[in-house]
């Protein structure tokens, strides 16, 4: 038997197996039936017919016999076609005979009986004859004596050796039905027997491979029936938790809710000071260009600052000059003091007045040069501070510029803030349109999120019960495993 | 409210410019000595100007071949050529940088004694001349003037010196001619 083949298959095939046997059984069980009925049917319309048609030749005869009798007594012609219709019924149950019989013997018997039957009714007519004739009826009764009274003794011995070659051929044949029928019920019992031994084999392959592949099956059904409690379990309790997530997301959906509308609230608020700002914002651009034109008056009062500081550090370099030129001349000043002290002291008396008054002179020249020393650091601080004061605009003029295009950047800004603000109005609103819509859309989840709960309700109870099929599912396949497999399951 | 100090300073110059004119002619100048303030190499010293004919800047000095580290060349002073000698070199100071004064000993010495600063004019009361210690085989006198004290040198030493050096390195050559 294949493996591949399916348990209908199998079941199937066990059952058309049987199917056969019956069929064959039944085909050999109508064929000896058949053959039983016909030789019975030969035994009782053939050799029974026989007997009786044996009987019946007897019976004509002895009516025959009957009808001279009241012939020769009455001699009424009535008799005599008694005796003629007696006679025909004889030879018709003769030819019938002679039909149905198939030995020698018995035709030979029938031959005997004939030609009896005729040498008897030779006798019963010339009897018939003497009663018509001048003997009379004791001519008739002495040819009846001796002549027809024997004959018709040989008749019936002959009718009665016919009667009993029949009644042999029918045991005959009926001891041959005896047999066929005997042949039968062995044949019958054979089959039988050999059905039963093929249906058991059947059975037992068909137990054996159902066995192992229900077995199987049943296994794996145990095992999914078990891995789908698990689950059945598990989706319970992922129900529950669904369940409660579910409650958890409406509280969260409801507060997402509330969430929308201050949202919505915000940004109406929102557009309303983003109007505001984009006023602020026009009114910030045109003061920005106020003071842009303001900062352009004081970069070029800058610029003229620094041409006068640079003008006035030209002029303090000059002064420097001189001063040096003045120092200079204090030095050679005081030497030509020096030198006319040394030519008044060469003078001797004349020259003391005016050694005073060189001396004077060279004192002077002195305080010239410290002075002038003076004056020189006074000048050189003069021109650090002109240095420091023309890098300190440069650095201020560098700042305006700097100021200025900041403040361009500024109005930039502001034309960039009053656009943008322009757009944060028109996208409140939009935030506003869309957070109402999201509002509705939360009510609508909420909604939603309410049936889901429901149905994860449901779902939970569905899963209680797949829980409950599922352990009856284990039960029931535990239940078939130990059908099939009695020492497995215990 | 703080005076200006350019003003305060033009202010006293002309005071004392005044105050020149309304002082006494000058009497006995015995108690004072005229020095002058200058500075050989780094050492400080004080020239009396008695023993001064002159100073003049050293403007342009012409060098010329010698034997004598101490001469520096050939310079003209009111219309004379002579010769420039190093004090520093003289008295044995590094010299420095280039000397930029030039000094003519009193007396009819036609030399040049050239120094690297002139530091000022002093007028000195005598009694501020201090003897020198004499632990040194040299006794030079020390001026003290105000917070400065400083060795006073003595020209016509320093040209007596000098007339020797130069005495004495002429007569090989002399000699052998």
């Amino acid at each position: 038997m294949k493996r591949d083949w399916t348990f209908g298959q199998r079941v199937g095939a066990g059952f058309a197996v049987m199917v056969a046997l019956s069929v064959a059984l039944g085909v050999v069980a109508i064929y000896a039936l058949q053959a039983v009925v016909e030789s019975k049917d030969a035994v009782i319309a053939g050799s029974a017919q026989n007997l009786v048609d044996g009987q019946r030749l007897d019976a004509s005869v002895e009516w025959k016999t009957a009808a001279s009798r009241g012939y020769l007594l009455t001699q009424g012609p009535q008799h005599l076609e008694q005796m003629g219709e007696a006679r025909r019924e004889f030879f018709a149950v003769l030819q019938r005979l002679r039909a149905g019989s198939t030995g020698e013997e018995a035709r030979r018997l029938l031959g005997d009986i004939e030609r009896l039957e005729a040498a008897h009714q030779e006798a019963t007519d010339r009897a018939v004859a003497a009663r018509r004739g001048a003997g009379g009826l004791e001519a008739a009764v002495r040819i009846v004596d001796d002549e027809v009274f024997p004959r018709r003794s040989a008749l019936r011995t002959a009718v009665e050796g016919y009667v009993t070659h029949e009644e042999q051929r029918l045991e005959r044949a009926r001891q041959a039905a005896s047999r066929t029928a005997s042949l039968s019920v062995g044949l019958l019992s054979s089959m039988v027997a050999l059905a039963l031994l093929f249906a058991s084999a059947v059975a037992i392959l068909l137990t054996r491979a159902l066995g192992q592949q229900v077995g199987s099956a049943v296994g794996q059904v145990q095992s999914s029936s078990a891995e789908l409690q698990a689950a059945a379990n598990q989706q319970a309790t992922g129900a529950r938790q669904q369940a409660t997530a579910m409650t958890e997301i409406n509280t969260t959906i409801n507060e997402l809710l509330a969430t929308s509308r201050q949202i919505a609230e915000s940004a109406q608020r929102v557009a309303a000071v983003a109007g505001e700002t984009a006023a602020a914002a026009r009114s910030g651009t045109s003061i920005v260009e106020r003071a842009t034109e303001s900062i352009g008056g004081i970069r070029r009062q800058v610029d003229l600052i620094v041409a006068q500081m640079l003008d006035l550090g030209r002029k303090s370099q000059q002064i420097g000059s001189v001063v040096e030129i003045v120092g200079e001349l204090a030095e050679q000043t005081n030497i030509l003091a020096v030198n006319a002290s040394i030519e008044a002291a060469g003078a001797g008396e004349a020259g003391r007045r005016f050694a005073v008054v060189a001396d004077e002179i060279r004192k002077l020249a002195d305080r010239v040069g410290s002075s002038m020393k003076d004056v020189r650091t006074l000048v050189e601080d003069v021109r650090g501070a002109v240095n420091t004061t023309v890098m300190t605009t440069e650095g201020g003029s560098k700042a305006v510029d700097a100021g200025t295009r900041q403040f361009t950047d500024v109005a930039a800004a502001f034309g960039q803030i009053a656009a943008l603000v322009s757009t944060t109005t028109e996208v409140a609103r939009e935030i506003e349109l869309s957070t109402k819509q999201q509002a509705s859309a939360v009510e609508q989840v909420n909604v939603a999120v309410a049936n889901v709960a429901q149905t994860t309700k449901e779902t939970e109870a569905s899963a209680g019960q797949t829980l409950q099929t599922a352990s009856q599912l284990t039960g029931l396949s535990r239940d078939l495993l130990r059908l099939i497999r009695p020492q497995a399951a215990a | 409210m703080t005076a200006d100090p350019l003003a305060e300073k033009l202010e006293e110059l002309r005071r004392a410019f005044d105050e020149s004119f309304t002082r006494p002619a000058a009497g006995d100048d015995e108690e004072v000595e005229h020095l002058l303030a200058v500075r050989v190499g780094s050492q400080a010293y004080a020239v009396r100007l008695a023993e001064v004919r002159g100073l003049h800047p050293a403007k342009r000095i012409i060098a010329a071949p010698t034997r004598e580290p101490a001469f520096l060349g050939l310079a003209g002073l009111r219309g004379t050529v002579v010769p420039v000698f190093g004090l520093a070199a003289l008295l044995g100071h590094e010299a420095g940088r280039a000397p930029a004064w030039i000094i003519l000993p009193a007396g009819r010495e036609d030399v040049a004694l050239a120094f690297e600063g002139y530091e000022g004019h002093w007028t000195v009361p005598r009694s501020q001349l201090l003897a020198a210690r004499c632990d040194a085989t040299d006794e030079v006198p020390v001026v003290r003037f105000a917070a400065d004290s400083r060795p006073l040198l003595d020209v016509a030493a320093a040209v007596a010196t000098l007339r020797r050096r130069v005495a004495t390195a002429a007569i090989p050559e002399e000699r052998e001619t």
